[in-house]
């Protein structure tokens, strides 16, 4: 075989050989490029999924949990709620407005897939400190790619995080999640079930961009890599407008047995992947596949990514009320193929024959069994919080961390993004978690997506575990329940055994946090390979949790007035987030602390609720005070701790709380046997005191926090 | 019981959120017009926000030249009441039913955020429930919102109180704060701001609701 091939299709050569042995025959060169795209990381989890099958999955509110196009949970007894989070790191290093904005796209493909309206978005983006040109340049370009698709196909991007670390430097990351609503009577799953049922192309046609994308995210970034701009995709949001619409009144209208959007590996993947869960075959006629261009070869239709496509399985006899929505929607319909009995998929053009292959074979490559082992060797840096910080030096101090871009305003990104449409954003982003009310109902969807690299590269167990209560932490502070999430596991080169030693590390610790917070998994995605020549990122596991309830009144994070007790739930401790530990989270004490917080909430007897995390109660307390310039009086004695490193430990399980005082002796009553209540001072107009320490207006505060990103993109 | 159109355009991504204002905030049957119609049979008419068309060429233009444009155009001689909002503001002044044109914001970016607004006339169907110089708060979303024209045009536009809303923080560079005007009948009005959104007091802002009940009252009194 010639070695040059399997370099371009990125196959190793023991897989070639694996699939002449399989085989019985040397592959066609088709043949071959489905394998090498069935078999790379990204589409078979070769590497993940001995792990993947260990996760924490069932619940009661689960209706399809991993391995469908997204996970879906009930919200009433007629309503459910998809949601999943996906990667597009390695087009957005290369070619970051494009590779951001066709990240959406398919994410949002995911979920209208499933018979959806996608409603709400959320991103989590990590680069290197904005100091640097590049991290600016790839800022700029994803948020802009984001903002353009996502404001125009009609999603409004309700929230997320964006962090800076250098470790991101040659891998940015961008993970992109969304949520849609549907009747459960309109949820379609990915299952070919009837032999002979037509199966039909929608959307737009397919180029030549895109090509091998599956397998360009399945190889380290190097610099033969970087120049492959050919591999990243262009997207289109006003097709995908107009695919999200057809798509919704084809399922409402009952015409599809099965569907799947065209996402990695384009036609290959999806046919594949209906075909072999229905364990049926797929013939394909290329001659039928719409063409943008003259002179497309087989491989190439077949692995093309190009965006905004969709693969359906019609009910028989619907075939002809599908070409008239796709008609009024001015779509381009195909009839491309039919599903067989043969297990196999076929491809031809006319009478040639490029591809007949087996399925199984297909989606069934060699496991990759890197043992999970520690390398001690590998150390990682992390911006160590200094645990005792001089009382003079007080003011200087909670300032410089107002400048830190991680902990500043984040508005800059969030105003460039449409957050209100839909009319259902209870708060602009900002706050922490998000949520949205459920038009013509008392429910209501909270939703956040965060991650701690840089906690997980010390303890990537302990770091996991932190991570999910944080989400159950944030979810609880609007008064609602966590009900499951979705992760994009975020790692390096999965040949290494330190990568999956952290990676076993971290599927350990979110089985442990989840379980007993009783939030499972119900989808995800895995990026592996993100390492580039000089560095590895933190290992970075990104957890988007959705939480639902009912609530009689809006939840309010922030300080709503003044003259109120403000108090902080939960035990500080002299935690900080430095190279040889990270803050203990005992997920008992997360739990029972969360079970009270959500009554406070539900019960009205708190004024403000906001979750105490990243950047300690010191960030908890700027959140709240800038909304309304309510500010905060501390009066109180801080014992062991000077005042600064009271207000920056990361200890866990803590909310910053404000209430009357006629509420005081109820809620320590309820916090008895649960956690302390810490009293720290009274909320007050327009400014923050620490007695007897510093004094400074919150328009200063506002000020600082604002600039911290903007002033690197001035 | 009274019945308001909604133009649906490919890419129009607001239609859902005007029809749901029409039943909440009109209690009026909310009709979906598609952009191929060519009649109009509604008490009012509502051009909904997004990106019609895709915002290819300019936004709002390829939307103006839509066999529904015609009908709209007809229905707004008669005197009938028309809103566009956002990206239906700017299908109004490409199709020349409002005068002006709305440029690129000053920033460039796209702007995303609740802004404050005065409500500078009250004689249009749509503004009739508020006070004059009433203050309200209303999300904004958009890339081309910068309102500009001619002074001649500006100084028309002040005499007739064809001004209707105008920024108190001006986000996007328009001309004299203006966030919505009028044509000279009144009937018609366009608006960069999304009184459709902020119905509920489950969210952040209601104040677009008087927008509504102001038609609801205007439509009423119609013989």
């Amino acid at each position: 075989m010639n070695p040059k091939l399997l370099k371009e299709l990125n196959l190793h050569p023991s897989d070639y050989h694996e699939i002449v042995r399989r085989l019985k025959k040397e592959p066609k060169l088709v043949e071959l490029g489905l394998f090498s795209a069935m078999w790379s990381e990204h589409c078979s989890y070769r590497s993940s999924k001995r792990y993947l099958s260990q996760l924490y999955t069932k619940g009661e509110q689960v209706i399809e949990g991993p391995g469908e196009n997204a996970g879906v949970i009930r919200l009433t007894d007629s309503l459910y709620i998809t949601f999943k989070v996906e990667s597009h790191n390695h087009p957005s290093a290369v070619e970051p407005f494009q590779g951001a904005a066709t990240g959406v796209g398919g994410i949002i493909r995911d979920i209208f897939t499933m018979g959806a309206r996608p409603i709400a978005g959320m991103d989590s983006l990590h680069f290197d400190y904005p100091s640097s040109p590049r991290s600016r340049y790839l800022l700029n370009g994803v948020v802009e790619g984001i903002s353009f698709y996502g404001n125009c196909v009609g999603v409004p991007t309700i929230g997320g995080e964006t962090h800076f670390a250098s470790c991101y430097d040659e891998n940015p990351l961008v993970n992109a999640m969304v949520v849609g609503i549907l009747d459960k009577k309109n949820l379609r799953r990915s299952i070919a079930k009837t032999p002979g049922a037509t199966v039909i192309y929608l959307g737009a046609k397919t180029g030549r961009d895109g090509l091998h994308g599956a397998s360009f995210a399945s190889g380290v970034l190097d610099e033969d890599r970087k120049q492959r701009k050919g591999s990243v995709q262009v997207g289109d949001p006003f097709l995908e407008k107009l695919l999200i619409e057809a798509t919704l009144e084809i399922i409402q209208e009952d015409l599809v047995e099965a569907i799947q959007d065209m996402g990695a590996a384009g036609i290959t993947s999806s046919s594949v992947e209906m075909a072999g869960k229905g364990e049926l075959g797929i013939r394909i006629d290329l001659q039928k596949v719409p063409r943008r261009e003259p002179g497309i070869t087989p491989i190439e239709i077949m692995l093309s990514e190009s965006q905004e496509r969709m693969l359906l399985i019609a009910k028989q006899g619907k075939e002809g009320r599908i070409q008239e929505i796709l008609d009024k929607w001015e779509l381009d319909y195909a009839e491309i193929g039919v599903i067989t009995e043969t297990g196999c998929i076929e491809i031809f053009t006319d009478d040639t024959c490029h591809c007949n292959v087996p399925i199984k074979l297909l989606l069934d490559p060699p496991e990759n069994t890197t043992k999970p082992i520690r390398n001690p060797r590998i150390k990682t840096t992390v911006p160590n919080v200094p645990s005792n910080i001089p009382v003079d030096q007080t003011e200087s101090f909670l300032c410089q961390q107002l400048k830190n871009p991680n902990f500043g305003s984040k508005n800059w990104i969030h105003d460039q993004y449409d957050s209100t449409l839909y009319a259902s954003t209870i708060e602009k982003p900002g706050l922490g978690p998000s949520c949205i009310h459920i038009p013509e109902t008392d429910h209501f969807v909270g939703m956040t997506l965060l991650s701690r690299g840089e906690l997980c590269s010390i303890d990537p167990y302990e770091g996991a575990k932190t991570v999910c209560a944080i989400a159950a932490r944030r979810i609880t502070s609007l008064g609602l329940t966590p009900a499951a999430i979705t992760n994009c596991l975020n790692f390096g080169d999965p040949t290494q055994e330190h990568t999956m030693w952290e990676f076993s590390e971290t599927i350990k610790g979110m089985n442990d946090a989840l379980s007993v917070l009783k939030s499972p998994v119900v989808s995800g995605n895995v990026s592996f390979y993100n390492e580039g020549e000089k560095q590895r990122i933190y290992p970075t596991p990104v957890i988007g949790m959705i939480g639902t309830g009912t609530l009689r009144t809006k939840p309010i994070l922030s300080f709503p007035k003044s003259d109120l007790i403000c108090a902080v739930v939960g035990k500080t401790k002299k935690e900080y987030l430095q190279t040889d530990s990270i803050p203990r989270i005992d997920i008992l004490v997360e739990k029972k602390t969360q079970d009270v917080i959500r009554e406070f909430v539900l019960e009205s007897h708190v004024s403000s609720c906001i979750s105490v995390d990243r950047g300690g109660l010191w960030y908890a307390i700027v959140k709240s005070m800038l909304p309304k310039h309510i500010g905060l009086h501390i009066h109180k004695i801080f014992h062991e701790f000077t005042p600064a490193s009271y207000l920056m430990s990361e200890s866990n399980s803590r909310y910053l709380i404000t209430f009357p005082a006629e509420y005081l002796d109820r809620i320590q009553n309820q916090l008895k046997g649960v956690a302390p209540l810490d009293i720290i001072g009274k909320t007050i107009e327009n400014r923050f005191i620490i007695e007897d320490v510093m004094e400074l207006s919150i328009s200063s505060i506002e000020q600082l926090h604002q600039q911290s990103l903007t002033h690197y993109l001035q | 019981m009274l019945r308001v159109g909604v133009v649906i355009f490919p890419g129009s991504n607001c239609d859902l959120d005007a029809i749901r204002a029409v039943e909440i905030g009109l209690r009026a049957k909310a009709v979906p017009l598609w952009h191929k119609d060519a009649t109009i049979d509604t008490d009012a008419i509502i051009l909904p926000g997004g990106f019609s068309y895709g915002d290819y060429l300019r936004p709002g233009s390829i939307a103006s030249h839509s066999p529904i444009m015609q009908a709209v155009k007809r229905f707004a001689v008669n005197g009938g009441p028309v809103i566009g909002i956002c990206n239906g503001f700017q299908i109004l002044t490409e199709s020349g039913l409002l005068p002006g044109t709305l440029l690129r914001n000053t920033t460039t970016r796209f702007i995303s955020q609740d802004i404050s607004l005065l409500v500078t006339s009250n004689q249009t169907p749509f503004t009739k429930h508020f006070a004059m110089g009433q203050r309200i708060t209303l999300p904004i979303a958009h890339k081309d919102g910068n309102y500009q024209a001619d002074p001649a045009t500006l100084h028309t536009l002040q005499e007739n109180h064809q001004i209707v809303f105008q920024y108190t923080d001006n986000p996007n560079g328009s001309h004299w704060d203006i966030a919505g005007i009028s044509n000279k009948e009144h009937n018609v009005v366009g608006l960069m701001p999304h009184p459709e959104r902020a119905l509920s007091d489950w969210i952040r802002t209601s104040d677009g609701l008087q927008v509504f009940q102001s038609l609801l009252a205007h439509l009423e009194a119609q013989p």
